[in-house]
């Protein structure tokens, strides 16, 4: 690769001396411009990689010229290394205030010539190559984020119809992926099942780890008999993994025959709407969160279900800055705007899913806030 | 004192041919500077701050390039031009642009001698 290298210096002997100074770098094609408006323009019309600013020129001022390349977004990432007399030192200090790169005094000394200055180049060429590769590297990442987001997204049904229920769900996560998953299974053996689980963290791991989750899930129903054992099950294989670093909360269900039997481990509270009495019970109970302790007993809660009954799972991201703003009734709120709202529920869960969302200030800001994970049971 | 090329190429790391071209642009520029200088220097009554700012840049240019080319006399004097020029001091700056010319003219004599001694340009 060619590196193009901008001298500024409205004296032409100073141009030229730089330029045979530096032409022992190898890779290295030099422009040259006499004024701060030259500059410009060949920055803008150029491919260049590094400027050689004199700050003191008649006319446009090698101040001005860094102060419109570093508000330029297609400039600010040239350095700029500028140059001044000895006794400009304030110059030069402005000069880094504005972005500048790296610096060096006039005149030049012999050992400046021979080892300081072409060193800085080098330097200011290798840091603008090395910001280039992240770039790439960064936009490389991002477009594998999105493809695993879209993954992700495959991966959690919006919308799944079993005999005894219907489920819908949504997943917002706070970057391209998270750590939230829910997930609605039915095993040969016939129960339904259901799961929704938040992994501490964001991010990357954050999201492997929600897809082991779902995977050690999917076959811990296989086997187990009722949603505590599960738990129990899924936290003997995840505390080895990380020592309790890694850990996330669960909530697991099942509904057989007319009953529902829950366990949880450390999960936000889910809402029941009985049908009959019009009235939203918070199924509260206690439990450790999966994976963050070496041993830990879950318990079972058995209830009975009908039909027209509805079971409203999500995950602290929801709640995150409501939380702080209600000072603990946030839970009174959820369960108001859930009967506010439970016509929307039965009818069109995506609105109400939006509605909550809204509510809870969860819409806007996605980089600030936590994932969110919706999932909506209607028991038929 | 002569002016050194050799101790000047030495320097820069470069041959005294790769200097010969840049001692030309020097010695262009100088003349073109100078004879500015004598014009404005002429008449310093109509306009003077703006000429006195054009002065001033006329100077530090000069004293900048000939500190680079390790003529610090033509430095050290153009540095004294450029103080005069910002005090918008008029006094004496003729005769001292006449100084300043005598030793541009004894460094072009050196680096022709030194040149006449040390081959033909390529």
């Amino acid at each position: 690769m060619t590196y193009n290298v901008l001298i500024v210096d409205d004296v032409a002997v100073n141009r030229r001396l730089m330029r045979s100074v530096l032409s022992s770098l190898e890779g290295v094609a030099f422009y040259e411009a006499e004024d701060g408006f030259k500059a410009l323009e060949i920055v803008q019309n150029q491919e260049i990689h590094l400027v050689i600013l004199d700050l003191m020129m008649p006319g446009k001022d090698g101040f001005e010229v860094l102060d419109e390349m570093k508000t330029q977004t297609d400039l600010c990432d040239i350095p700029v290394v500028v140059y001044s007399a000895i006794d400009g030192i304030d110059s030069i200090s402005r000069a880094l205030d504005l972005g500048a790169y790296d610096y060096f005094t006039k005149p030049l000394t012999p050992q400046q010539m021979k080892v300081v200055l072409p060193m800085k180049v080098r330097n200011a060429l290798k840091s603008y190559n090395q910001k280039k590769q992240l770039e790439v590297i960064h936009e490389k990442m991002q477009l594998e984020l999105m493809l695993a987001n879209l993954f992700q997204q495959s991966l959690m049904a919006e919308y799944q119809e079993f005999p005894e229920l219907t489920m819908y769900g949504k997943y917002l996560p706070s970057n391209e992926i998270g750590g939230d998953c829910y997930v609605c299974h039915r095993p040969s053996n016939g129960d339904i099942w259901f799961m929704i689980a938040d992994i501490s963290g964001h991010g990357v791991t954050a999201a492997m780890m929600s897809s082991m989750v779902k995977v050690e899930f999917t076959n811990q129903v296989k086997v187990c008999n009722n949603p505590s054992e599960v738990l129990q099950n899924m936290n003997r294989t995840f505390y080895p993994l990380t020592d309790g670093n890694y850990y996330f909360t669960a909530f697991v269900g099942l509904i057989r025959s007319s009953e529902f039997v829950w366990s949880n481990g450390g999960h936000p509270y889910p809402l029941y709407y009985d049908h009959q009495k019009e009235q939203v019970s918070i199924l509260k109970s206690n439990g450790f969160a999966v994976g963050m302790l070496e041993s830990v007993v879950y318990e079972d809660v058995i209830q009975p279900t009908a039909s027209g009954d509805t079971l409203f799972l999500y995950t602290d991201g929801l709640l995150e800055d409501k939380q702080i703003a209600l000072g603990g009734t946030v839970y009174e709120d959820l369960c108001r705007y859930f009967l506010s709202y439970k016509e929307l529920s039965k009818e069109k869960p995506e609105e109400f899913f939006n509605v909550l969302l809204n509510l809870f200030g969860n819409v806007e800001n996605k980089a600030a806030r936590d994932d969110v994970a919706l999932m909506l049971l209607k028991i038929k | 004192m002569t002016y050194s090329v050799l101790s000047v190429a030495d320097d820069f790391m470069l041959e005294p041919e790769e200097l010969r071209s840049i001692f030309d642009t020097f010695f262009d520029d100088l003349e073109i500077k100078l004879q500015r200088a004598e014009i404005i220097v002429s008449d310093l009554t109509t306009a003077p701050d703006q000429k006195f700012q054009e002065l001033m840049g006329i100077f530090h240019a000069i004293k900048g390039a000939a500190y680079n080319l390790r003529m610090n006399d033509i430095g050290d004097l153009s540095y004294r031009l450029e103080t005069a020029a910002k005090a918008k001091e008029s006094l004496g700056l003729s005769s001292q642009i006449d100084e300043l010319k005598k030793m541009v003219k004894q460094i072009e004599v050196d680096i022709k001698v030194f040149y006449s001694q040390h081959g033909k340009r390529q």
